[in-house]
């Protein structure tokens, strides 16, 4: 929808985007595999590529043909990205390239991977990184699932041993990473926020009717005075989000650059989201502790899955702490706190 | 769908501002909080040389006839100045005109209301109930018009008044007045508040007289609610973002341990939270003026929304902001807690969080 038409998008500005997104997400459409190749791979290539780059990898991007996973986070590097250690050599046209990635989504079905690596041992921090394109059918590439807190495996290690990579997929230049996975991470959050919103927005319908539907003899728990001011409360919170994303579109479509509201909406959602699925144990009260599969489950499970996984929003793309700093330093000014 | 000021309205914030940050200083202000009279006289003059108790009024009852954004615009610099004016209660005793008045009415009161030669205010509440049913104050049908009998609390600018809309229980509906202060019967007494910045009273109507003439159409109480709020929230924004940035730039400065106290997480983080709860009640409150002007549908919901939001940012902007401050921050001599002060009393007025969230979860099972 959004990348340029000449390759191969629609060019579509900020608010058919969000149009787009928000009736997906109200649909309740499953994520596309194909997120990090859309959102985060494809993006970064337009920017930073080669044309013969662009010509290989974008088309089937968007027809969906391949499937693209991120390699940015480590067991040592979560937060802080610039402690990359997987190390790649220079051995002629080619890379070399040993080490571990961590939670990386779709790596387990990936063609491709987007990979941030350390070309010079010597270099500490931002200095020194180099992005590449790593085909994961590669020898050497193994992909272990992670098994998280709701049972699934939705994540996956990534161990990288000797993975001998062309030297034509870099993209940027030697020791230039930081900057291209910057692109990439800006991406990110994008215009992500309003679909958050449409989420928050159904999940708060669903837990309207639940409250409805769930009875303490006889007694309706929508009707009870703390359920009503919670979800109250929980629409208000519901609305601002919405209105601050289409102040941020708006503000987008204006300047052309996004503003720090994406990092906003992001930390909001990700709290609230934990805060309204877990109001929803507490109208289960006894009932919130049996998992799908039983003639006693509520709704076959769906509010535990929701629970559970929502502890994991305030970690994935930005933890709340650096979403903090991020408010903090770059938006209000403050002086840094590294 | 742009969802953003135009430049004509950025123009009016800005000027406003500038007036304010001239006309409406800390000094001013105080000295408006230690006056025995009930509001700042010379600066409301100056205020209405501008055209602002008009600015919402139409211009063929002398008012400029701007609208509901124009007028949020407004509301948010004054809670940034705390303008300590009777604006609010003259907005909307001329609203209430607006709506139900016949046209001599509005003939009579809206110029004078709209140049600022008469202060308004509204009667609506008489104790803890803010629903249309806890409305007791009587009107009576007499020979030549109605006589009302009952007292009125948190008249916001009760005594500045030169007119009063008054909500009265009629035999069979709830019935609205405009009366003079001067009229026999009406005695007014100022409630000590602790926001200081805008004034409350206490109104007595003793077997009061009043013309048919003067009795307002249809029913306003909720529309007058529903405003009020929009105006508020508006007000709690600009608080908000004051001691917001009051707060940044104290963290950016003030050292100890040899840092700025910005550099610790603990502070630094307090604001970032700070910064989503202004960032918000900014959007709330342009959506619900933008309703206002639009579509009168959907604006009493997004005017709840706003005031509970705001609310709840003003709140912790001023508490944290005294916190973040520290000590100076809880003394008399620092503004701050003119700003809580003003954040609490503006959650209550009209309709406090409680009650519109009441309101809300209504609406949640439609």
């Amino acid at each position: 929808m959004s990348w340029p038409k000449e390759y191969g998008g629609r060019a579509a500005n900020p608010f058919e985007q969000v149009i787009y997104l928000s009736e997906l997400a109200r649909v309740r459409a499953p994520e596309t595999v194909g997120v990090i190749g859309l959102n985060m791979a494809g993006p970064t290539i337009i920017v930073h590529g080669t044309e013969e780059q662009k010509n290989r990898y974008l088309s089937k991007i968007l027809s969906g043909e391949e499937i693209w996973c991120q390699g940015f986070s480590e067991p040592g590097a979560g937060s802080d990205l610039a402690g990359v250690t997987t190390r790649v050599i220079r051995d002629g046209d080619e890379y070399v390239v040993t080490g571990q990635k961590v939670w990386s989504s779709h790596a387990q079905v990936a063609d491709y991977c987007i990979l941030v690596t350390r070309s010079d041992p010597q270099s500490s921090r931002h200095a020194g990184l180099t992005y590449l394109i790593v085909d994961m059918h590669s020898p050497g590439v193994e992909v272990r699932p992670i098994v998280q807190i709701t049972g699934d495996p939705e994540f996956n290690e990534i161990f990288l041993d000797e993975v001998r990579v062309p030297a034509s997929n870099i993209l940027g230049s030697e020791g230039d990473g930081w900057r291209v996975a910057m692109t990439t991470l800006m991406h990110e959050r994008g215009t992500l926020g309003v679909a958050l919103q449409v989420r928050s927005q159904l999940i708060l319908e669903d837990l309207v009717k639940l409250a409805q539907n769930t009875t303490v003899n006889g007694e309706r728990m929508i009707d009870r005075a703390a359920v009503r001011d919670a979800l109250a409360g929980f629409d208000i919170e519901v609305e601002a989000m919405r209105l601050t994303g289409y102040r941020s579109i708006s503000n987008f479509a204006r300047t052309g650059v996004p503003g720090p509201e994406g990092s906003v909406l992001k930390l909001h959602w990700s709290e609230f989201n934990q805060r309204l699925t877990e109001f929803a144990w507490e109208l289960l009260g006894p009932y919130s502790q049996v998992d799908g599969g039983s003639a006693h489950s509520i709704q076959d499970g769906k509010w535990q899955y929701e629970f559970l996984r929502s502890r994991g929003n305030t970690i994935e793309a930005g933890t709340s702490e650096v979403l903090r700093n991020i408010i903090a330093e770059r938006v209000l000014g403050l002086p840094r706190s590294r | 769908m742009d969802f953003a000021l135009t430049q004509d309205q950025e123009t009016l914030r800005s000027s406003v501002r500038d007036f304010l940050q001239k006309e409406c200083a800390s000094t001013v202000v105080r000295r408006a909080c230690d006056s025995d009279q009930p509001y700042d006289v010379e600066l409301w003059r100056k205020a209405a040389d501008l055209g602002w108790p008009g600015l919402c009024i139409p211009e063929e009852y002398g008012g400029v006839g701007l609208g509901w954004t124009e007028t949020a615009l407004l509301a948010e610099e004054m809670g940034r100045a705390l303008f300590p004016g009777p604006y609010l209660s003259t907005l909307l005793s001329a609203t209430a005109i607006l709506a139900g008045g016949n046209e001599e009415t509005k003939q009579r009161y809206l110029p004078k209301l709209a140049d600022g030669s008469f202060i308004g205010a509204v009667a609506l509440f008489e104790g803890r109930g803010d629903r249309p049913e806890d409305i007791r104050l009587k009107a009576r049908p007499s020979d030549d018009g109605y006589v009302l009998d009952g007292v009125k609390l948190f008249v916001t600018d009760g005594t500045a008044a030169d007119v009063i809309v008054v909500a009265a229980a009629g035999e069979n509906s709830l019935q609205y007045f405009v009366v003079d202060s001067t009229d026999r019967g009406v005695s007014t007494e100022a409630l000590p508040v602790v926001d200081r910045t805008r004034r409350q009273a206490a109104i007595s109507f003793a077997e009061v007289q009043v013309p048919s003439s003067n009795m307002l159409d249809g029913q306003i109480f909720e529309f007058l609610r529903d405003r009020a709020a929009l105006f508020i929230a508006a007000e709690q924004t600009g608080i908000a973002r004051r001691c917001m940035e009051m707060s940044v730039e104290y963290a950016k400065t003030r050292q100890q341990f040899g840092k700025p106290i910005g550099v610790y997480q603990a502070v630094s983080h307090k604001l970032a939270d700070m910064y989503m709860l202004v960032e918000h009640a900014t959007s709330l409150v342009l959506f619900a003026a933008w309703a206002a002007d639009e579509d009168n549908q959907t604006c009493s919901l997004a005017a709840w929304r706003a005031k509970v939001w705001a609310s709840r940012a003003a709140k912790a902007a001023t508490g944290d902001g005294i916190q973040i401050h520290g000590g100076i921050g809880f003394t008399w001599e620092h503004d701050l807690h003119l700003y809580f002060k003003r954040a609490k009393a503006n959650e209550v007025l009209i309709s406090d969080s409680l009650a519109l969230k009441e309101l809300i979860a209504d609406r949640l099972e439609d």
